[in-house]
């Protein structure tokens, strides 16, 4: 199930967050977003999961216009995570699961073989099963969010976006909820996730988005797109971008801030 | 949103609206008296007269009566239990030749009615011990029961009910015909009705053409006066005697039906030559007669230094409005024609 | 994987599964629930002005043979339980709501101006025509419920979401309804000495009249209500969550406003402004069966109808032949209630 993005612009007010932005996530992607703060990545997040309305352009799952769906329709299929989501702290696991069962879910909500069946599944997957009675609020960083995915997981979704799911977590969290990902776009979802930490991006997503002022800068697999000269245009800052000698994988370590001309040289011990 | 789908309407809809009819049924069922009497004509107001249709020729029981909210009654035969709900009331009832059994804590005259069983304020009558004492009739106040909250609970009583009261000379005369008519003792009413307008006529002799003008004032427990106008039954005392009202042309204002307030500068100018002064308060608060005269801004008012400022008894002028006009119409001729 | 030795915990048994866990653990609670209701009932029927004894009670229930019992049972206490019941159930229901919709636990429909709402539009109705049948109160009623809910939702919700605008916006409407009411009364010449009844919150004189003048707006409430819960849950994981699971949050909440409006319109309808009881009862039950709005608002709903019923069998006895104003009595118990949340409990 592809998601084309088609010419999309958001905006708050007469503020443009992103500025025509064309692209095509293909069934099956582990795709990242990056950028700067204000660059529009969440924004362009919501837009996709339709959380926000576009001033121009559109979304289409497939060959149909999102916005043409019922929520509910698009939420059986796209699962939005939102940044640091903070409510249900008084919540069992297992009870916030169920709750992602909603999309697909009739008037009175009797539950169904299939519900406890997905529930069952999405627990396992997102390795909460352990965690199933405790609340949210008595759960570490790296298991709240490991709920919250299984509460997205759920709603058997075929596309799963996140917004920044490793900020706040230490770096053991950020691995596991990384690998979870990981496991779950290997299982067949398609995953996009806004990224803040650019080395978890290059280490555990197959392409790299880069947002710069409602833009997209760059765009592809990290050894090709994680240089220092793009980099330094996107952030704003010289960076010396390393290999992995395990994974081959670049490893994107910043330097001062000083001002840059593509001319300036910097170092790098990249062949 | 919900989505009003096939679904929902099997699922949701038509239960809810089967559950719907049947309680509805259910309640319609379970009240066998509706009381739901729509007046058959306006609001009552003070200075419309509102009259009884006259009798039928046999006065042999069941009558249809109009009483003075305009409903029409079936008395059945004649009352003998009765529980009146105000002051007005349980003297309408003895001025008729009836007795209560149940009367309202403040309603004590006449002596009589004092050994009856008290049921309530006559702001808030207690229903159940109305219904205890097995009534045959109940009489309530047109001018106190005519809101709804209160209306409503007396009406859907499944006893007669009958709203008589007074908010002026004539609404006197007509709530005792009424009272007659329910009663079948025209004989006895109509003499209370003679001995009225007797009174009045009396009064207006002893006052005997001499142009005065008053006031009458009441205050609040803030000390703001209000002052009647004719539409008020005080006021309207006034005028049946001839006497002139200066507050009569002013806007209705504050909150007595009738009376408006008068401010400290509007009762200066008005100088009139009495002053009839209720106190709402019973003994041994002081009597706004004794304080009007201790208010500097009043020193020099024509009612004060010829000593013309009259205690009005709280009862006679606005507590009890009915028969004992009589003591009103007394009072203010006493008053008006001393020297 | 991590920490996948331990054997998966069972799925626990269909009662589980079918409604949150808690709901199991405090059947005890809503029995006796249930039983407090009935009980109430029961004393409602006997005592009162007049005392009657079990004898007569029964017969006033099943017979024509002691026409004082059946009357006085059947014409005033049964269709004031009724009444009672329903109103209570109303408030508490509206409260549930409100306290999921802002995401407040102090929130209830008259600290955010419904109430008050309601009010002005039944004081003007009445103030205008007096004869006014009931029916018409309602729906006068009804009409003040929704506009006060359609203007909470307009200035608390123009474009973002903000619990906390809405707070402040019903604590605004609140004062600004409420003066207009007791301006209204104060000045309406007729009215003074029955307005404290109904500025507290009473149920003097209801009646089978009001029970058929408030059914077809509490049915169709209820019902939505209780159809509403789910979506309520799921609003109360963060707006953005719930669009995310296909909840539109602002219509639904535009519907849980609305829902709102109409159910405290008819308490007000009935018995005047009572308050506390949106307050207090939804945190009874949420004590009893947990947060899930599913079982949180029936259960709210049978709290509320124990409150107000037992409440106003205190107003009729305490200085009988006279009556206290129920709302006196909830007020009573549930500002104390309010402090204790403040203080003890987050």
């Amino acid at each position: 199930m592809r998601l084309s993005i088609q010419g999309l612009s958001l905006g708050y007010g007469r503020l443009t967050a992103v500025d025509d932005v064309s692209l095509d996530i293909e069934s099956g992607d582990m795709v990242s977003i990056v950028g700067p703060n204000g660059s529009g990545k969440s924004t362009l997040l919501r837009g996709i999961g339709r959380l926000q309305r576009p001033t121009r352009g559109r979304v289409l799952l497939g060959e149909t216009d999102i916005r043409s769906l019922g929520a509910r329709q698009v939420a059986r299929q796209l699962a939005v995570l939102p940044q640091s989501p903070d409510g249900g702290a008084d919540l069992t696991v297992r009870e916030l699961v169920y709750r992602g069962r909603f999309p697909h879910q009739g008037i009175l909500q009797r539950l169904t073989r299939a519900d406890v069946e997905a529930v069952d599944w999405a627990m396992k997957a997102a390795d909460v099963e352990l965690l199933a009675a405790r609340t949210l609020a008595h759960l570490s960083g790296g298991e709240r969010q490991r709920a919250w995915i299984a509460m997205a997981l759920a709603q058997q979704p075929r596309v799963l976006l996140l917004d920044e799911p490793t900020s706040f977590l230490d770096i053991a969290h950020q691995v596991e909820v990384m690998e979870l990902l990981q496991r779950l776009n290997h299982d067949g979802i398609t995953v996009v996730a806004v990224l803040h930490d650019l080395a978890l991006a290059a280490r555990y997503t197959r392409r790299v988005i880069a947002m710069r002022e409602g833009r997209v800068a760059f765009d592809g697999a990290p050894a090709e797109v994680m240089e220092p000269v793009g980099l330094a245009k996107v952030f704003g800052i010289a960076m010396t971008v390393l290999t992995d000698p395990e994974s081959g994988l670049p490893i994107p370590i910043p330097r001062s801030k000083a001002s840059l001309t593509p001319r300036d040289a910097i170092a790098t011990d990249r062949p | 949103m919900i989505s009003f789908n096939g679904r929902f309407i099997r699922l949701v809809a038509l239960p809810l609206a089967a559950l719907s009819v049947a309680a509805f049924a259910t309640a319609c069922g379970g009240d066998d008296d509706d009381g739901d009497t729509e007046p058959t004509q306006a609001a009552p107001s003070a200075s419309a007269s509102v009259s009884s249709s006259p009798p039928v020729a046999a006065a042999a029981y069941p009558i249809k009566v109009k009483d003075l909210l305009g409903r029409e009654v079936e008395i059945k035969s004649k009352p003998v239990t009765i529980v009146a709900v105000s002051p007005t009331a349980v003297e309408l009832v003895y001025a008729a030749g009836g007795k209560v059994v149940g009367r309202t804590t403040t309603a004590t005259f006449p002596e009589a009615a004092k050994s009856a069983k008290e049921i309530g304020t006559a702001y808030q009558p207690n229903l159940e011990q109305i219904l205890a004492l097995k009534p045959d009739l109940v009489v309530a106040d047109s001018s106190i029961h005519a809101q709804p909250a209160l209306r409503q609970p007396l009406e859907q009583l499944p006893v007669p009910v009958i709203f008589a009261g007074a908010e002026s000379y004539q609404q006197v005369l007509d709530a005792l015909k009424l009272m007659g008519q329910v009663f079948d003792s025209k004989t006895t009413t109509d003499r209370v009705i003679a001995d009225i307008e007797k009174a009045k006529d009396d009064a207006k002799k002893a006052i005997a053409g001499k142009k005065v003008t008053a006031l009458v004032l009441i205050a609040d427990r803030d000390n703001t006066f209000y002052a009647a106008k004719t539409t008020s039954y005080a006021g309207d005392i006034l005028a049946q005697l001839g006497i002139e009202n200066p507050a009569a042309s002013q806007a209705d204002s504050g909150p007595f039906p009738g009376y408006t307030t008068l401010s400290a500068e509007k009762l200066v100018q008005f100088n009139p030559d009495y002053i009839f002064a209720i106190t709402a308060a019973p003994e041994p608060a002081p009597r706004l007669a004794t304080l009007i005269p201790a208010i500097p801004p009043f020193k020099a008012l024509k009612a004060v230094t010829s000593n013309h400022v009259i205690d009005a008894k709280v009862d006679y002028f606005v507590q009890a409005p009915g028969p004992r006009i009589i003591e009103a119409f007394k009072a203010v001729a006493a008053a008006v024609s001393a020297p | 994987m991590t920490g996948m030795a331990a054997e998966s915990p069972k799925q626990g048994s269909a009662l589980e599964r079918r409604v949150p866990a808690r709901l199991a653990g405090s059947t005890v609670v809503l029995l006796m629930c249930v039983t407090g209701l009935l009980a109430v009932s029961l004393l409602s029927m006997k005592l009162g002005a007049v005392h009657l004894s079990w004898n007569e009670v029964w017969s006033g229930l099943t017979s024509d043979s002691e026409p004082l019992a059946r009357n006085i049972i059947w014409q005033i206490r049964v269709p004031r339980l009724v009444d009672a019941m329903l109103v209570g159930a109303a408030l508490a229901v509206s409260g549930a709501l409100l306290q999921g919709v802002t995401r407040n636990p102090l929130a209830d429909p008259t600290i955010l101006g419904v109430t008050a709402a309601a009010g002005l539009a039944s004081a003007t109705v009445i103030v205008i025509d007096p004869r006014v049948p009931q029916w018409a109160i309602a729906a006068a009623c009804a009409a003040g419920g929704l506009i006060g809910a359609g203007v909470l939702f307009v200035i608390a919700y123009r474009g973002a979401v903000s619990p906390v605008r809405l707070a402040l916006a019903g604590v605004a409407l609140s004062a600004f309804f409420g003066a207009a009411i007791v301006g209204l009364l104060a000045s309406s010449r007729t009215f003074l000495q029955t307005s404290l009844g109904f500025l507290a919150g009473g149920l003097y004189g209801s009646e089978w009249r009001d029970f058929r003048a408030m059914l077809p707006y509490l049915v169709p409430g209820f019902a939505a209500a209780i159809l509403l819960s789910g979506r309520l849950n799921i609003l109360a994981l963060g707006d953005d969550v719930a669009a995310g699971l296909g909840v539109v949050t602002d219509r639904t909440r535009l519907a849980i406003l609305a829902v709102v409006g109409v159910l405290t319109a008819m308490a007000v309808a009935t018995a005047g402004m009572v308050s506390f009881v949106g307050l207090v009862c939804p945190h009874l039950a949420r004590y009893t069966v947990g947060s899930d709005n599913r079982a949180l608002i029936p259960v709210s709903a049978l709290y509320g109808a124990l409150l107000v019923s037992i409440a106003d069998l205190i107003a009729r006895l305490v200085i009988s032949p006279s009556e206290v104003p129920m709302g006196i009595i909830t007020a009573g118990v549930g500002a104390p209630f309010l402090l204790y949340l403040v203080r003890f409990r987050e």
